[in-house]
């Protein structure tokens, strides 16, 4: 006998001393049941209902918010959360001249570029907004002037926005002069400035 | 009857306990045995040698697990009746002893002072370190000497599973031996 068949013997030997437990284990093992192929098709298709539905349903529900504030069928009022964000790097250098804000305010773009703000009321700035949002559908002039409304939660909303893909993503600057302010927002945007001096 | 009862019966010199065992553990002693030795006369002489070495050994052992107990004393046996068989009458255990030495480098020598207990613990201990699927597959194979299409049917696995599943094992179990310094 050679030393590679007596090793595999001893080997052999002490698998059988292993412990009774696992003895017991593998005498007793039973696998484990696979679930049904259908079953397992239902289940994922359930989950990605419930994955669709759940990442579309704020989605929808603000868009559904939104048309009903609104008496056009353009989407005038565009929040957004970062000015920055919708700025050349021109305008985000001016604009972080500005003294630090808080709470709700109104901030304007003059013709020349460069940015001022007053703090409002929340309240104020809350009837601003649904003001800005019964805009007429009248062509203007697009004279470089823009205006945000800034909320006390940090929203930025700024009127002659309509709802385009590139807006939704915040595009301040891609502006669309389809819809002009309304009268009343006009008139308290100026009131707000008047009030300032 | 429960396991406690029948070891009670042993501990007792009852000669109901060699009854009691045979009524529930007769036909798994015998598979056993017929899986390593491929023999109905051989498995029928090592199930009887079971009960009287399990006779003998009882009242000092207390196994909790008696099948587990039993199965351990039939396999021993009826690995040494196949070594005691011709070369020629190789099946069951010899197979297995075969497999097994797949693990062993050709050119292997022999230490005299291997030992067994550190063998013994690593094999334990290798053992311990599978998931409780491939322990079992293990066990089936190199433990009872089952063949892989009984094997397959009894853990739901291919055949093609189980066999690379005890290659890989293998492998591991070489690896770990050498580690140990025990081959």
């Amino acid at each position: 006998m050679t030393d590679k068949e007596k090793y595999a013997q001893k080997l052999m030997d002490a698998v059988g001393e292993i412990d009774e437990k696992y003895i017991y284990e593998a005498q007793n093992y039973t696998p484990k049941k696979r679930m049904p192929g259908y079953i397992a098709a239902i289940i994922a298709a359930a989950a990605s209902m419930f994955l669709i539905i759940s990442l579309s349903f704020p989605l929808m529900l603000s868009l559904l918010m939104r048309r009903g504030n609104n008496a056009t069928d353009f989407e005038s009022v565009t929040p957004i959360y970062q000015m920055e964000h919708s700025m050349s790097k021109a305008d985000v250098k001016t604009y972080a001249t500005l003294p630090k804000m808080t709470g709700a305010a109104l901030i304007w773009r003059t013709a020349d570029s460069g940015y001022s703000y007053v703090s409002i009321s929340e309240a104020k700035a809350e009837r601003l907004i649904e003001s800005i949002g019964k805009g007429s559908e009248k062509p203007v002039q697009d004279d470089g002037a823009r205006i945000w409304i800034k909320t006390d939660n940090g929203e930025y909303v700024s009127p002659h926005l309509k709802l385009t893909p590139g807006n939704v993503d915040c595009a301040v600057f891609e502006y669309s002069p389809e819809i002009a302010i309304s009268d009343e927002a006009a008139k308290m945007i100026a009131n707000i400035i008047e009030e300032r001096k | 009857m429960q396991d406690k009862q029948i070891v009670d019966l042993f501990w007792a010199r009852s000669e109901d306990a060699i009854r009691q065992t045979e009524i529930k553990y007769g036909n798994m002693l015998y598979s056993v045995s017929f899986s390593l030795t491929n023999s109905s006369r051989d498995s029928e002489e090592c199930v009887n040698d079971t009960y009287l070495k399990a006779w003998n050994q009882m009242p000092t052992d207390r196994p909790d697990m008696l099948g587990a107990y039993l199965t351990k004393i039939i396999r021993a046996l009826s690995v040494d009746r196949v070594r005691r068989e011709t070369a020629e009458k190789r099946g069951g255990a010899g197979a297995v002893t075969e497999e097994l030495s797949e693990l062993i480098p050709s050119d292997f020598t022999m230490d005299d002072h291997i030992d067994n207990e550190a063998l013994k613990q690593a094999l334990n201990g290798f053992i311990k370190s599978l998931d409780t699927q491939k322990r079992a597959v293990f066990i089936k194979r190199y433990f009872f000497g089952l063949d892989i299409d009984t094997i397959c049917v009894q853990t739901g696995l291919g055949r093609s599973a189980v066999k690379t599943m005890l290659y890989r094992m293998r492998e591991k179990l070489g690896k770990t031996l050498k580690e140990e310094g025990l081959l």
